[in-house]
């Protein structure tokens, strides 16, 4: 009778294995909003690890960018981790308040370890006057893993908004 | 006795056994295992687009196809910037469908999106990333096929029960080579 029960639970086991993958993409309300929150706090270490041109140190793009990172830039080129940070590094020293603002980060997607979300994302830089004026809006796919337990940041795709774009067709 | 053992045994090597296989398959950018997936992928970008040999001459077809390979969490971002979840897109297509047959009422071949130079990024576990560059045709008032537009597109494909599914893209808008 013993084995019986053993039995029974190695069945059960089974049965139960696939139904506790599945929980991964019915989170609740709560569930969501809290990890839309964690995503949010890497995007910014991640903007501001650029601004700060943070290669090597602690939170810099070094750290939070998975080794095969790479992001789909605004004018359609393709960069790897590497060419992303020398970009970064070489691009001028910007003013404070300038640079790359997210908002309204949504979790769009879980498959397994890796996050995908949207956001809306303000790129701020300084007019004739001095004056610091948003220069560009884009709509931008950004991608996490979760790496030995701590997310961290695969890519992204930036897609600018035409000023007054017409409503999208294909 | 010693048979229930055996089926338990037998019982734990079939839970244990497919573990492995939807593990990330090993594979380092460049290697056979990657080149393969990326053809693998590649295939599954020109089902999603309905081109070459997926290829339907009504548009309601391939809606309905691509709509059936879209994982339920699918979303895209257009060139416009607007996003999509897949039930955005299957009613906006459909409901353009009649006037896309009325552009092609052969079903000409090529009129969409055409992606070429599909390339793998990165993968991770049952997800794939890769990008193309996507060129958007249609038929011009003497009937020939023309270019409106090109985009560098994100695209995101996703492992569900052994198969590579589209589930998101991300399309940049680039001048017209």
């Amino acid at each position: 009778m013993r084995y019986v029960r053993v039995l029974s639970l190695v069945v059960m086991a089974a049965l139960a294995l696939p139904a506790a993958a599945q929980l991964k993409t019915s989170m609740s309300p709560a569930e969501v909003a809290a990890l839309e929150k964690e995503l949010y706090e890497v995007e910014l270490k991640w903007m501001k690890a650029e601004f700060d041109k943070n290669v090597d140190g602690k939170d810099g793009m070094g750290e939070l960018w998975m080794p095969d990172f790479f992001d789909v830039l605004s004018s359609g080129q393709v960069v790897n981790k590497q060419e992303m940070m020398d970009m970064m590094v070489k691009a001028p020293n910007r003013k404070p308040g300038t640079g790359a603002f997210p908002v309204d980060l949504k979790l769009r997607a879980i498959h397994g370890n890796v996050a995908l979300a949207t956001d809306h994302t303000t790129i701020k830089g300084v007019d004739a006057n001095g004056n610091i004026v948003p220069v560009r809006e884009m709509s931008v796919l950004r991608m996490f893993v979760k790496d030995k337990g701590k997310w961290r940041v695969a890519g992204a795709g930036l897609v600018g908004i035409p000023p007054a774009a017409p409503p999208a067709s294909r | 006795m010693r048979y229930l053992w055996v089926l338990v045994l037998f019982l734990l090597s079939g839970i244990l056994l497919p573990a492995p296989a939807s593990a990330q398959q090993t594979m380092t950018k460049g290697d056979k295992n990657w080149m393969e997936l990326e053809k693998v992928l590649d295939d599954a970008n020109q089902q999603w687009l309905c081109v070459g040999k997926y290829h339907k001459p009504k548009r309601q077809d391939c809606v309905n196809f691509r709509a059936s390979l879209w994982v339920d969490q699918f979303f895209e971002i257009y060139p416009s910037g607007q996003i999509a979840t897949k039930a955005d897109m299957v009613a906006s297509q459909t409901a353009g469908a009649p006037a896309a047959d009325k552009l092609n009422p052969t079903g000409i071949p090529g009129v969409g999106p055409n992606p070429q130079d599909f390339k793998l990024m990165a993968v991770y576990g049952d997800l794939a990333m890769g990008v193309d560059r996507t060129i958007f045709k249609t038929i011009d008032a003497s009937g020939n096929l023309v270019v409106t537009s090109e985009a560098r597109v994100l695209r995101i494909f996703a492992k569900e029960n052994g198969t590579w599914r589209p589930a998101s893209a991300a399309l940049v808008g680039i001048p017209k080579q």
